[in-house]
């Protein structure tokens, strides 16, 4: 049972993975943008971020990421790490984010549409190398979003865009020991309606272990994942492209999810893993959704994937 | 034996080799595989030959032990004289393997000496071999053109130094032939499993490729076997990824359930190309029924060795 303080920081256990994380996200389609927000702190008080604007195939219009901050006991109820701030304001329910780097400028308002859901609740719990627990929550979104370009040489010159928005989006709290290089692959989702009808699925493979986490929300009523079956098709990068999928939750209830990627963020994680965040357009159960698809591979096996692919 | 519908019917000549696609391209492969777990005795014989790109011959010969990092016989040969009559009777490095044609697709009988070791097993199919090809998730391309599996009994003697035992069981063989290209693999479960006197028996093969988990393999009981449509299967992995327990459901097209519980009883981790393949005898259940049992666990070794700092 989550409570108001699981809002704020954790005490860690001292540890080569110990960690806590927060992660937001907006997507903009009409834009073609992906809007990733992401900000950690681990057991000895240094923090980091990664905050991105991406177009498609890792097209960077803004990107900042640091690692290494000292920030001491400063909490989740003011948080700052190198021009990122976040302030939880309404525990378990509302927050305030956003950042001022070099290309870009982000506010937001999240509203959560749902009480947060946190992988303990599921049958295969929450797995110790991913965390002690974690939450996830969707949510109205609303704020601006300001680029001006430059950010990393490739989009110097770029006209500034201001863009306004008022959508869905998501985001997920986590804390304990994080250990990427444990997992083989991983599916991670997130899809909301804009009548409510919202999901995370979390689909994680390690130890030779398939295990699922996650909710549906449907009609006010939010049920655990018990079962996900999931049909990807890959691009000649490895990059998801579009996703089809069927969730059952604990009432029985199936709920069918499609997807098509128009933008993607790429980065490395750990020793050996990448992570491919694909930004779609989607269903759920057959209405208009957001998806936020992010995949998780060792990055050797990309590598063979694209190899093979571009071997004629 | 009766089948629950017209599934792949082999002929005597699929014992032989398939030059045809196993002779020439990229990962060209064709293999025999015979497994004899003799859980009494906390032993397990692994007789296995290959050929690649049509003339590369190589096999494996061990026997594992309490001790998976002891093998107690271990004979590898990667590059290794081949002779004979096609598959009929020959010899891969010293490992003379026949099929006789009047048994054809249902006896394996195999023989090796050496080092003060000597081995004989005869396999004897208790079934019709059965192929991947008549499960859903069907033969990827990468692992064959085509590929049986079939549960069997055993019969054989093992010396082993002074000790000498005769034994009979029950144990596995595979024949594959066409492509392996073992990189698709991020991981994966084989699992074979009979009682002795061969009224029961499972072969079920987990593989995980691509973020998704395909199965294959059958339910073999009261005469019939089945292709399985569903398989669940737990390992208990120890602190170097060693499978000490496995436990499974298994599900076929006739709807029928077969269970499966087995501990340790022997093992080595056979290293091939970049993978380990945790190869271990156990001692087991079928639905409560005794039964001799091997589960194989494929891994890639970078994985095992980032997970333990060993491999």
């Amino acid at each position: 049972m989550l409570e108001p303080s699981d809002d704020l920081r954790h005490k860690l256990a001292a540890g080569p993975h110990a960690r806590e994380s927060l992660f937001y996200n907006v997507l903009l389609p009409d834009e073609g943008l992906l809007v990733f927000f992401y900000t950690w702190v681990d057991a000895d008080n240094r923090a980091g971020h990664l905050f991105a604007v991406v177009t498609d195939n890792d097209e960077r219009l803004a990107f900042s990421a640091t690692d290494g901050v000292e920030v001491g006991g400063r909490d989740f109820d003011d948080w700052v790490v190198q021009g990122l701030w976040l302030r939880h304001t309404d525990p378990l329910r509302g927050a305030e984010f956003g950042i001022d780097v070099d290309g870009a400028s982000l506010r937001v308002e999240f509203t959560a549409t749902h009480a947060a859901f946190d992988y303990a609740q599921n049958e295969d719990g929450c797995p110790r190398f991913l965390a002690d627990n974690r939450f996830e929550q969707s949510a109205r979104v609303r704020g601006e979003l300001t680029l001006r370009g430059g950010a990393d040489g490739r989009s110097a010159g770029a006209p500034l865009r201001e863009i306004h928005f008022d959508t869905t989006g998501h985001r997920d709290h986590s804390w304990g020991t994080r250990d990427w290089d444990t997992v083989q692959d991983w599916k991670w989702v997130s899809a909301q309606t804009a009548d409510g009808h919202c999901l995370n699925v979390m689909q994680l493979h390690a130890h030779g272990q398939t295990t699922r986490h996650g909710y549906v929300v449907r009609d006010d009523v939010v049920e655990p994942v018990v079962d996900v079956r999931t049909r990807v098709d890959y691009d000649d990068n490895w990059y998801q492209r579009e996703l089809w999928m069927t969730v059952t939750d604990a009432a029985g209830r199936q709920t069918e999810v499609t997807a098509q990627r128009y933008a993607l963020l790429r980065f490395d994680a750990g020793e050996r893993l990448v992570l491919h965040e694909a930004a779609c357009r989607g269903t759920v159960d057959g209405t208009a959704a957001l998806v936020h698809y992010e995949a998780g591979w060792d990055r050797s096996y990309v590598a063979l994937h694209t190899a093979r692919r571009a071997t004629p | 034996m009766t089948a629950t519908r017209q599934l792949t019917t082999f002929t005597a000549d699929d014992d032989l080799l398939h030059d045809d696609v196993s002779a020439a391209g990229p990962h060209a492969r064709e293999s025999l595989l015979l497994t004899a777990p003799i859980p009494e005795h906390e032993l397990l014989v692994f007789l296995y030959l290959w050929r690649e790109g049509g003339t590369k011959w190589g096999r494996f010969v061990f026997v594992g032990g309490p001790d998976m990092e002891q093998p107690l016989f271990l004979s590898h040969a990667d590059d290794a004289e081949f002779a004979g009559a096609d598959l009929r009777d020959f010899t891969v490095g010293g490992l003379h393997w026949r099929q006789p044609e009047a048994d054809a697709l249902k006896v394996a009988e195999v023989d090796f000496e050496g080092d003060g070791f000597e081995v004989a097993v005869r396999f004897e199919g208790i079934h019709q071999p059965f192929s991947w090809h008549d499960n859903a998730d069907g033969c990827p391309d990468w692992v064959a053109h085509d590929r049986f599996e079939q549960s069997g009994v055993t019969r054989g003697r093992l010396k082993l130094g002074e000790r000498e035992i005769e034994f009979s069981g029950a144990g596995h063989r595979d024949h594959s032939w066409g492509t392996r290209d073992w990189n698709y693999l991020q991981n994966w479960k084989w699992i074979n499993a009979a009682t002795p006197d061969g009224a029961a028996s499972l072969h079920c093969m987990l593989m995980s490729v691509k973020g998704e988990t395909l199965v294959n393999g059958y339910i073999n009981t009261a005469g019939v076997l089945s292709p399985i449509v569903t398989g669940q299967a737990h390992a208990e992995l120890d602190d170097k990824m060693i499978h000490r327990a496995v436990s499974g459901v298994f599900t076929d097209e006739l709807g029928r359930e077969m269970r499966l519980e087995s501990r340790y009883a022997a093992g080595w981790s056979m290293p091939i190309a970049h993978l380990l393949l945790n190869e271990i005898g156990m001692t087991g259940t079928l639905d409560d029924a005794a039964a001799a049992v091997h589960v194989e666990l494929g891994w890639p070794a970078d994985y095992v060795r980032a997970l333990t700092g060993v491999a």
